[in-house]
């Protein structure tokens, strides 16, 4: 009886062993996530657009050899002519070549202030959410701080002390003040995430603090910042073009499309052209952002495979 | 084939309209939903009938369509998504559904009203109770504001709200849960309606509560003769009110019957299943019948050995327990002041318990909302930080261990949540959800052996181990309890924990649940600590019961000697509140319905905290603390050795006429 027993047992596992090979390999939240995104339609668009955002912004001379300097005032304010398709600004430059060349400095701007701002803020709204109590008190004092200092007044300032004007104290000064928001996004999410049961079980078998942050209320708290984000890169860039407009941001030579916008508002009844440009460039960038975040934040829901 | 269409398209048998012809009568009523993945057919083809004075209860578990069809009485189904193709909602003989919009808004809510489960969101938060409740009558009867407010306080009055006049311009988080059910039901009888119907009154209210509220209900139903809907899973409930009993299952009456009938000799299998399924307050022993919603799932939850009746419970006395509790007290600050805070009191969660558990049984302990059963589980878990008191595993005080020593404990010591739609990582696949023990403590299973041990796991809890790629949002309530069981199982703990397992879940759910713990139980040793507030489930399953009130243990022992022969005022109270699903048996017992609510506990009564709702109260139970000892009364009969009570005046006292 024993031994029939043992075959039985034997059997059993075999059986169970065996189903691994059949099976589909074991799944995770990123990888389903993957595969989802390979399936969204948006999502093509989105990266495509942003792919190609990225290649301009690196090699601006492949879209056009019109010079973004070569300006002719004669040309003031004059609509497309062959070999300038968007016609010309008031300083009589080539619409076309300077939609083309901003695009560096306006994609560097959105995008790393963003995820500068997302990062700063992830980590400060999420600890602070996690660890409550004097943490919480203490981070979101700070981040109150910031959040109270109006951008403009504190880009006058501080743009005004480090004689700014590169790309860089640009980013940092946006990134600096616009952190609180999505901390206190991230800590709202993550103080909802942090009171279900399954961070409470997940604490109960013993899990370390940076696996219960990482593996349960990151995943779980993201979806919120993603959105957040990508709306903020949109106002990041057109804040770039505030600013340079007041004479504290870019500077010219740079060429940005928040300059441009700035410049061509003054114009829009007698030269719409100038401006039509360059902003309907900055929509389609926020759009494709929009847009990429959307299907991520989707991806990573699976609920709604 | 045209006679068959011809009958199947007449409605059922008529009636004749004399002059006991009934109030509400639906007829053939047909309710489907549009939606995105198509159409989903909530109700096929409802027959029912209400008249005056006369209480129909339709009974049914979620998804059964009994909510959908009140709701199409009403009139407050949206449509679209709602579609009703066919059939007749007659109101004192007229169509409801063909009537104007004008028309039908003159019946709603003048007479027929309607009473929901959460009181707290029918209820405006910022504007007071006694606004509300003048509100019905400023609108509909255009009285003053003056006369609008006299006429709330004489409904608050009606549906017994102490000191009427003093709190009619109180707020409605200012009230408790069964004060507040109260006032929705004052609300529904403002305008005197001829039918009420009342969507699940008392779910979630405490058993207690539950009975003083469904008294009043009952006693203003035939003050009023109105007609009453009952809609409700409880059937422990519909056995002590209604007349007339329906019972639904998947948008159809499989069962119609009155009520006496209906629990004596269910005709449809699916109502005798539903009875059976159901733990008994008066009963216990055999394994629950558990009804095959799941095929392959409920097949293996009921393959699961018998409990044996025969099993001597005394079996503790020659054996070490491996959990002892001393003196356990939790008090959470109050504190005020936002920079600087200050502590200005506390809440005295669980304020001294102790108790022991011993290898191989099942704990219960039971008690209303807020007597601090969950901070218990919480703080045996290490999850709360416990005020004062220790908890001994093994000879170890485990309430003060940090890092790796608690890290250790814990494999042994596990827990299953109340509810299995928070518990589990809606992010993450079932292989990871059960596999994550392992990962925590990777010394209990190699890497390469993990994925087989998790579909182990799951074949044990009776689920497909092919699911392992599933996320949680795929299963049903029950099939997620299963896996929130496999997680606690994965590391072979000798201890669960299980803070209201089954609460969440539908009666016949829960039986294959509570089938599929006592079955590893046996297989792997396990011992339980059971919390609910369902007596009947919690008589069930355990072998000894802690009784709690207001943070301290009222009784404690054995299953048998707290049901049948309880000393404590509080467990007499409790378990005779609880309705019991046998109209016949209710006529034998005696029921002692409590007055007030529980207390708060961050200002509990001095002395016996049960005082304040207790017809034993006297002097002495303020000034003085009872302690929980062997009832002085029950000394000298011996056997109850294992049975402790915290009350000066304990007194045995049948009240759930077990036979």
């Amino acid at each position: 009886m024993p031994e029939m027993t043992k075959t039985a047992a034997d059997e059993a596992v075999a059986a169970v062993e065996s189903v691994p090979e059949q099976a589909e390999k074991a799944r995770s939240l990123w990888g389903d996530a993957w595969r989802d995104l390979r399936r969204n339609p948006i999502f093509y668009i989105s990266a495509v657009l942003i792919l190609f955002l990225v290649v301009v912004s690196i090699w601006p001379s492949i879209m056009t050899s019109t010079s973004p300097y070569a300006c002719d005032v004669s040309k003031s304010a004059q609509g497309a002519a062959p070999g300038h398709p968007f016609g010309f600004d008031k300083q009589g430059c080539d619409v076309y070549a300077r939609t083309v060349y901003g695009a560096r400095a306006s994609v560097t701007v959105g995008i790393c202030t963003t995820l500068l701002a997302a990062v700063l803020g992830c980590v400060m709204g999420g600890l602070a959410g996690f660890f409550g109590g004097w943490w919480d008190s203490l981070l979101s004092r700070i981040g109150d701080i910031f959040f109270g200092i109006p951008i403009l007044l504190g880009g006058i300032v501080f743009l005004s002390v480090v004689k700014g004007g590169s790309i860089f104290t640009v980013v940092l000064l946006m990134a600096v003040l616009g952190w609180p928001q999505i901390a206190r996004i991230a800590r709202g999410a993550v103080i909802t995430a942090k009171q279900q049961d399954y961070v409470q079980a997940a604490r109960a078998l013993g899990a370390s603090t940076p696996r219960m942050l990482l593996r349960h209320i990151a995943p779980n708290a993201l979806a919120p910042v993603i959105v957040v984000a990508t709306i903020a890169l949109g106002t990041y860039i057109s804040l770039e073009a505030t600013l340079s407009f007041l004479g504290v941001g870019l500077k010219p030579p740079t060429v940005s499309w928040g300059i441009d916008i700035s410049q061509a508002a003054t114009q829009i009844r007698n030269a719409p052209h100038t401006l039509l440009y360059p902003a309907g460039a900055l929509s389609l960038t926020v759009l494709a952002f929009i847009m990429l975040g959307d299907a991520v934040r989707d991806a990573l829901d699976p609920k709604l495979r | 084939m045209t006679t068959t269409e011809k009958t199947a398209a007449v409605p059922g048998p008529r009636t004749p309209e004399a002059a006991g012809s009934p109030l509400l009568q639906v007829r053939d009523l047909h309710v489907e939903f549009h939606t995105r993945d198509g159409v989903v057919k909530a109700v096929n083809g409802v027959n029912y009938s209400v008249s005056a004075g006369e209480t129909l209860a339709v009974l049914g578990e979620s998804g059964s369509g009994k909510s959908v069809t009140a709701q199409a009485i009403m009139g407050i189904l949206d449509m679209p998504p709602a579609k009703i193709p066919q059939g007749e909602i007659l109101f004192r003989g007229q169509d409801m559904l063909t009537m104007s919009g004008e028309q039908r808004r003159k019946i709603r809510g003048a007479k027929i009203a309607m009473i929901f489960q959460d009181a707290l969101s029918s209820l405006n938060p910022v504007l007071s109770v006694g606004y509300q409740l003048g509100e019905m009558f400023r609108v509909h009867q255009g009285l003053s504001k003056k006369d609008a407010k006299a006429k709330a306080i004489e409904l608050m009055d009606k549906v017994k709200i102490p000191a009427a006049k003093s709190r009619v311009g109180d707020y409605p988080h200012q009230f408790s849960g069964g004060m507040r059910q109260r006032i929705m039901i004052a609300m529904a009888l403002a305008l005197e309606p001829d039918l009420i119907i009342a969507d699940e009154p008392t779910t979630a209210l405490d058993v207690t509560v539950q009975a003083q509220v469904m008294d009043l209900l009952a006693e203003l139903q035939r003050e009023y003769n109105m007609g009453l809907i009952l809609i409700t899973h409880d059937l422990g409930v519909v056995a002590d009110v209604a007349d007339k009993i329906a019972v639904m299952y998947a948008g159809r009456i499989v069962e119609h019957a009155p009520v006496g009938e209906l629990y004596k000799t269910p005709a449809h299998p699916y109502t005798r299943g539903l009875l059976d399924s159901i733990p008994r307050l008066d009963q216990k022993g055999q394994e629950l019948y558990a009804i095959k919603g799941l095929p392959a799932a409920a097949a293996r939850a009921t393959s699961g050995r018998r409990r044996s009746m025969a099993e001597p419970v005394t079996k503790n006395a020659d054996r070490e327990p491996i959990l002892q509790v001393r003196n356990l007290v939790k008090h959470f600050p109050l504190t005020q002041g936002v920079l600087f805070k200050k502590q200005v009191g506390a809440v005295k969660a669980v304020d001294g318990i102790s108790f022991d558990l011993y290898r191989g049984e099942t704990l219960g302990i039971v008690g209303e909302s807020g007597c601090g059963k969950s901070t218990v589980a919480k703080l045996l878990m290490n999850l709360e930080r416990a005020t004062a008191g220790e908890v001994f595993y093994k000879g170890e005080d485990i309430t003060k261990l940090t890092g790796r020593a608690l890290k250790a404990v814990r494999r042994n010591i596990q827990m299953v949540f109340q509810d299995p739609y928070t518990s589990l990582n809606p992010r993450m696949t079932v292989g990871d959800i059960i596999g994550e023990p392992f990962d925590i403590h990777p010394e209990v299973a190699p890497k390469g052996d993990r994925r087989r041990k998790v579909q182990e796991l799951l074949d044990v809890v009776g689920l497909n181990p092919e699911y392992l790629n599933r996320y949680p949002h795929q299963f049903s309530g029950g099939q997620r309890q299963r896996i929130g069981i496999a997680r606690g199982l994965a590391l072979n703990p000798e201890i669960i924990i299980c803070d209201e397992p089954v609460s969440a879940l539908d009666v016949s759910v829960q039986a294959q649940v509570v089938n599929l713990m006592e079955r590893l139980q046996d297989e792997f040793e396990l011992s339980y600590l059971f919390i609910a507030h369902d007596l009947s489930v919690v008589r069930h399953i355990s072998d000894r019961v802690g009784v709690m009130y207001l943070g301290k243990m009222a009784e404690i022992g054995t299953d048998e000697e707290i049901y049948e022969h309880p000393t404590h005022p509080y467990t007499q109270a409790l378990l005779s509140a609880v309705p019991v699903p046998d109209p016949e048996a209710r006529g034998g017992r005696e029921r002692i319905i409590l007055s007030g609510d529980v207390p708060s506990p961050a200002n509990p009564p001095s002395g016996c905290r049960f005082r304040t709702r207790c017809w034993k109260a006297q002097d002495k139970c303020a000034e003085e603390t009872p302690l929980l000892a062997v009832p002085e009364a029950l000394k000298d009969t011996g056997s109850l050795a294992a049975h402790e009570s915290a009350c000066h005046f304990a007194e045995e006292k049948d009240v759930v006429g077990a036979a």
